[in-house]
C-alpha cells in the first residue's frame, strides 16, 4: 500500500527551516564550533553543529518542554502547514475527525538527565522537582500529539541513531494496518553535555569538522534538530484532492515506498564486521518495496565518519550497491542523533523532487579499506527511488525506500 | 492484527523471578519484605519502601564473565527474556524473530551513574562503559546478542503506555509478516532520584487519597508472542486480545455497573485502577501493589496475573470490594491504564484484553 509524504518540516544547523536548510547541503560551506549553551571540560575542543540563536533556546511558559520536544514541535507545525492541513497559524480542527497517530524518534528526549538536579540531590540539596517535571511531560510523541490536538496512537522510538528511520517506519506501518489515516512521524534531538561527554568517553567524537567515509576520518561532531513527515494514506490523500482546494497537498508526489530493519546481534558499540545487520536490512527494504537494488537512484548513507560506522557501511554498498552514488549529509548536520534518519529521509525526499544530489561535504581521499568513494560534487540522477539507511548502536540497522510518482 | 498467542512469560520483581514465584506471591505463599530507604526531602527525612528486584537467577543462564559489564537495567531486562523463552523452549535466532522492549525511563539509574563520573572525576574522566549501558537501547542490544535475534529490534518509551505500544507494535509486525514471532518486554529500574521524586510527590500531593503503592518497585516482564497457527493447540498463557486506544474506563464495565449486571467474566486488573476504583466499585480487582511496587508503567505485571488466572482457571488475590462469590469462571480479563495527567471525565486510557478464545473478540 502507497504511503503518501504530504508534507516535511525540519531544522538543523544549517537551517531554522528545512528549504534553507536543503539549500545549504548544496554550498560549500560548513562550520561547526564549540557548544554555545553549555561549556565542556576537555583538553581538546569539540565542535559541534549547533542550531542558530532563536527564541527556541528556552522553554518559557507557551513551551515548557525539553529543547527536544520544542524542536519537534517545531518541525511539526511545519510539516503540516507543507501539507496543505494547516494554513498559517489557522488551527486544524478537521484533523480532529482523523485518527492522527504521532511517532517520533530520540534519544536524549527520552532521558532523564538534568546535570544540575542531580548535582544538587548528590550534594543533599534536595532539589525542587521542576526539572523532573519538564521531563515527565515532554516525552516527544505526547507532547506533539497534544499540541496538535491529535488522539491517535503515540509512540516515541529510543533505538539510538536508528530512531528517526524506525519511526517513520511504524507510522507508515500504522497507516498500512489500517490503525491511522495519518502520521506525524520523524524525530528529535538535541544537543546536551551528557550526550557530548558520552560520545567523547567512546572516543569517537572529532575534534576537527567531520570527514565522512575519508581516509582521514577520526570520529563524528555531534549536532542538533528535527524533521517531521506528514505520512497519509492514499484513501485519505485521494479524499483531499476530490474534496477541494481547502486542504490540497502542497508537495504530494513523495511516498515510502518500502522499509527494513535488522539487527547485528553482534556487539553493543560496534558494527558486525561484514554489515550483517545492514545486508539484511536493505535486503528486507527492497524487498518490502518490490524493486531491485539497480532501481535505486542515490543513497542517503549514515556516514557518520567514525571508523568503524563507515568502513561496515561502505564496504556492505560497495557490495550491494556498486554502481549507485552515494553520500552522507553529516559533514552539514553533524550527528543529530535520533532526529538524523528523519532529517536525512526528509532530505532524501527533497533530492528527488529537486533531480539533484549534494556533494559528500568532509569527503577527499578515499580510504583504501573501504574502495568506495561518496560523491563529491553535486549532481544529477535518473530514476525514482532513493535509499536513506542508519546504523545505530546496539546493532540496530534500518532502511527507507522512498519513491517519487512519475509525472 | 489480534488475537496473538502468549506462549511464554517471564516476569521479574519484587516477588521473585519467573511465573512459579509471581504465582507464589499471588497466592500469599511467600512474603515480600520491601527494602527500606531513608529519603532525604525538603520536608524531612522518610522511610521508603523499596520493592526491589534481583537480577542473580541470571547466573543460572549466562556465565558471570558475560554479565560483568551489564547494569542493573540490562540484567533485570536479560533475565526477563531469559525466562520468557525458557517458559515456551522455542529457539528465537535468526531473522524471524523481532525484538521489543519497552520502558518509561530507561536506565535512568546508569545516566546517573555516569554523572557521577562526570562530577566525581571530570568531563574527561567519563565512564564510556556507564555512558554506554545508559543507552535506551542497550538492554535490547544485549538481549538480541544473547539470543541471536537478527530481526528488527525497537526500543520505545511512552511513560504509563509503554507495554501497550509495544504490544500494538508486536501485533503489527506478526500481522505483516515481518516476524514469524515476538520477544516483547517492559522493564523499568529504581534508583536514588526516583525515590526522592517518588516522596517529594507524596510530600506535596494535598489529596486524601491514600498513596498508589506502598513504595516504588522495579522489574521486568516479557512474552514470547507469535501468531495462531492454524489446527496449533493452544497457546500456555491463552491470547492477548485486541488492543484499544483512548477507551473511556472501565471498559466494557460500565453498563453492568449501571444496570447491576453481573460481571463476573470481566475483571479490570492493575495498579493504575486505584484512579477509577469508585467508578467500578462492582468489579472484580487483583491488586499486584503489595508484591511488585508502583512502577512506572503499572499495567506490567497485570498481563501475567491475568495470563495466569486464565491459563490456570483461579483467582489469585481476588480484590473484591463487593465481596461477590463468582470468579474463577472468567475468560476475559482487560487491563486498562488511565492516561497520566488527564482530568477531565470521563477518564480515557489505553487498554489491552487477555482470553482464552482464539476467536473471541473480547468486550465487543
Amino acid at each position: 500500500m502507497k504511503v503518501r509524504i504530504s508534507g516535511i518540516g525540519g531544522l538543523c544547523a544549517c537551517g531554522l527551516d528545512f528549504e534553507t536548510a536543503v539549500a545549504a547541503l548544496f554550498q560549500d560551506c560548513r562550520n561547526p564550533t564549540p557548544a554555545r549553551r553549555f561549556k565542556l571540560d576537555h583538553p581538546l575542543s569539540y565542535p559541534v553543529f549547533e542550531l542558530p540563536s532563536s527564541s527556541l533556546d528556552e522553554p518559557d511558559k507557551n513551551q515548557p518542554w525539553l529543547r527536544t520536544s520544542r524542536l519537534a514541535v517545531v518541525a511539526a507545525r511545519a510539516a503540516l502547514k507543507d501539507s496543505g492541513w494547516r494554513k498559517n497559524h489557522a488551527p486544524i480542527t478537521n484533523l480532529s475527525r482523523l485518527r492522527v497517530g504521532v511517532c517520533i524518534g530520540t534519544t536524549v528526549g527520552g532521558n532523564m538527565n538534568d546535570e544540575q538536579f542531580y548535582r544538587d540531590f548528590k550534594n543533599h540539596k534536595t532539589p525542587g522537582l521542576q526539572p523532573i517535571n519538564r521531563y515527565l511531560q515532554s516525552n516527544p510523541a505526547a507532547v506533539v500529539a497534544e499540541v496538535f490536538n491529535l488522539c491517535g496512537p503515540q509512540l516515541t522510538v529510543v533505538n539510538a541513531c536508528s530512531s528517526g528511520t524506525d519511526a517513520i517506519a511504524i507510522g507508515t506501518e500504522w497507516i498500512r494496518a489500517g490503525i491511522c489515516d495519518l502520521v506525524l512521524a520523524g524525530g528529535s534531538d538535541e544537543l546536551c553535555r551528557v550526550t557530548c561527554n558520552g560520545f567523547i568517553s567512546l572516543m569517537i567524537s572529532d575534534s576537527l569538522p567531520c570527514r565522512p567515509f575519508d581516509e582521514s576520518r577520526s570520529g563524528l561532531n555531534l549536532g542538533e534538530g528535527a524533521a517531521i513527515l506528514v505520512l497519509e494514506s492514499e484513501k485519505i490523500y485521494q479524499q483531499r484532492q476530490l474534496s477541494g482546494i481547502n486542504n490540497e497537498p502542497t508537495s504530494p508526489q513523495a511516498f515510502i515506498a518500502g522499509s527494513g530493519s535488522a539487527c547485528d546481534a553482534w556487539h553493543l558499540t560496534a558494527p558486525h564486521p561484514q554489515g550483517r545487520g545492514l545486508r539484511l536490512a536493505l535486503t528486507n527494504a527492497l524487498a518490502d518495496a518490490e524493486i531491485s537494488a539497480d532501481q535505486i537512484a542515490f543513497i542517503n548513507a549514515h556516514g557518520t565518519a567514525t571508523l568503524n560506522n563507515d568502513l561496515c557501511e561502505g564496504l556492505v554498498l560497495k557490495d550491494m550497491f556498486p554502481h549507485v552514488p552515494f553520500f552522507s549529509t553529516k559533514g552539514h548536520t553533524g550527528h543529530t542523533l535520533g532526529a538524523a534518519g528523519a532529517l536525512e529521509a526528509a532530505f532524501t525526499v527533497a533530492m528527488l523532487k529537486r533531480r539533484e544530489i549534494p556533494q559528500s561535504a568532509g569527503f577527499t581521499k578515499i580510504d583504501p579499506a573501504i574502495d568506495h568513494a561518496p560523491i563529491t560534487s553535486a549532481q544529477t540522477f535518473n530514476g525514482n527511488f532513493a535509499l536513506s539507511q542508519s546504523l545505530a548502536f546496539g546493532g540496530n540497522n534500518s532502511a527507507l525506500i522512498i519513491g517519487l510518482e512519475e509525472d | 492484527m489480534f488475537p496473538l498467542a502468549i506462549n511464554g512469560i517471564g516476569p521479574v520483581g519484587a516477588f521473585g523471578a519467573g511465573m512459579a514465584d509471581l504465582k507464589a506471591a499471588l497466592s500469599n505463599d511467600i512474603k515480600i519484605t520491601p527494602e527500606i530507604a531513608r529519603i532525604q526531602t525538603r520536608a524531612g527525612d522518610y522511610d521508603l519502601p523499596i520493592f526491589r528486584a534481583d537480577s542473580k537467577p541470571l547466573a543460572e543462564f549466562i556465565k558471570p564473565r558475560k554479565l560483568r559489564r551489564l547494569d542493573n537495567f540490562s540484567r533485570l531486562a536479560l533475565l526477563g527474556a531469559v525466562l520468557a523463552v525458557k517458559d515456551t523452549a522455542m529457539d528465537l535466532t535468526g531473522p524471524q524473530t523481532g525484538l521489543i522492549v519497552a520502558s518509561a525511563h530507561g536506565a535512568s539509574a546508569t545516566t546517573f551513574a555516569f554523572l557521577d563520573s562526570v562530577i566525581d572525576d571530570g568531563d574527561a574522566l567519563a565512564s564510556p562503559t556507564m555512558f554506554s549501558n545508559s543507552v535506551h537501547n542497550a538492554a535490547a542490544s544485549h538481549i538480541a546478542e544473547h539470543f541471536a535475534i537478527t530481526g528488527p529490534t525497537l526500543s520505545l518509551t511512552q511513560g504509563s503506555d509503554s507495554l501497550t505500544m509495544a504490544l500494538l507494535t508486536a501485533g503489527q509486525w506478526l500481522e505483516s509478516g515481518r516476524v514469524d514471532t515476538i520477544l516483547c518486554g517492559v522493564i523499568d529500574c529504581y534508583c536514588d532520584v526516583l525515590g526522592y521524586c517518588w516522596q517529594s510527590y507524596h510530600n506535596q500531593s494535598k489529596s486524601p487519597k491514600p498513596k498508589p503503592a506502598p513504595g516504588p518497585g522495579e522489574g521486568s516482564l516479557f512474552l514470547q508472542l507469535s501468531r495462531i497457527e492454524e489446527n496449533a493447540p493452544p497457546p500456555k498463557y491463552g491470547y492477548l486480545g485486541r488492543i484499544e486506544l483512548n477507551r473511556n474506563a472501565p471498559p466494557a464495565a460500565l453498563p453492568f455497573i449501571n444496570t447491576g449486571t453481573d460481571c463476573s467474566n470481566q475483571l479490570i486488573s492493575g495498579s493504575g485502577l486505584k484512579t477509577v476504583s469508585d467508578s467500578c466499585k462492582n468489579q472484580l480487582q487483583i491488586n499486584l501493589n503489595r508484591i511488585c511496587g508502583g512502577l512506572p508503567v503499572p499495567t506490567s505485571f497485570d498481563l501475567a496475573a491475568a495470563a495466569s488466572l486464565i491459563s490456570d482457571k483461579h483467582l489469585y488475590n481476588r480484590y473484591d470490594r463487593q465481596k461477590t462469590a463468582a470468579v474463577p469462571t472468567t475468560e476475559t480479563i482487560c487491563c486498562w491504564q488511565p492516561r497520566p495527567g488527564i482530568r477531565q471525565k470521563p477518564l480515557t486510557g489505553n487498554c489491552y484484553w487477555i482470553t482464552n478464545h482464539a476467536d473471541l473478540n473480547p468486550g465487543k
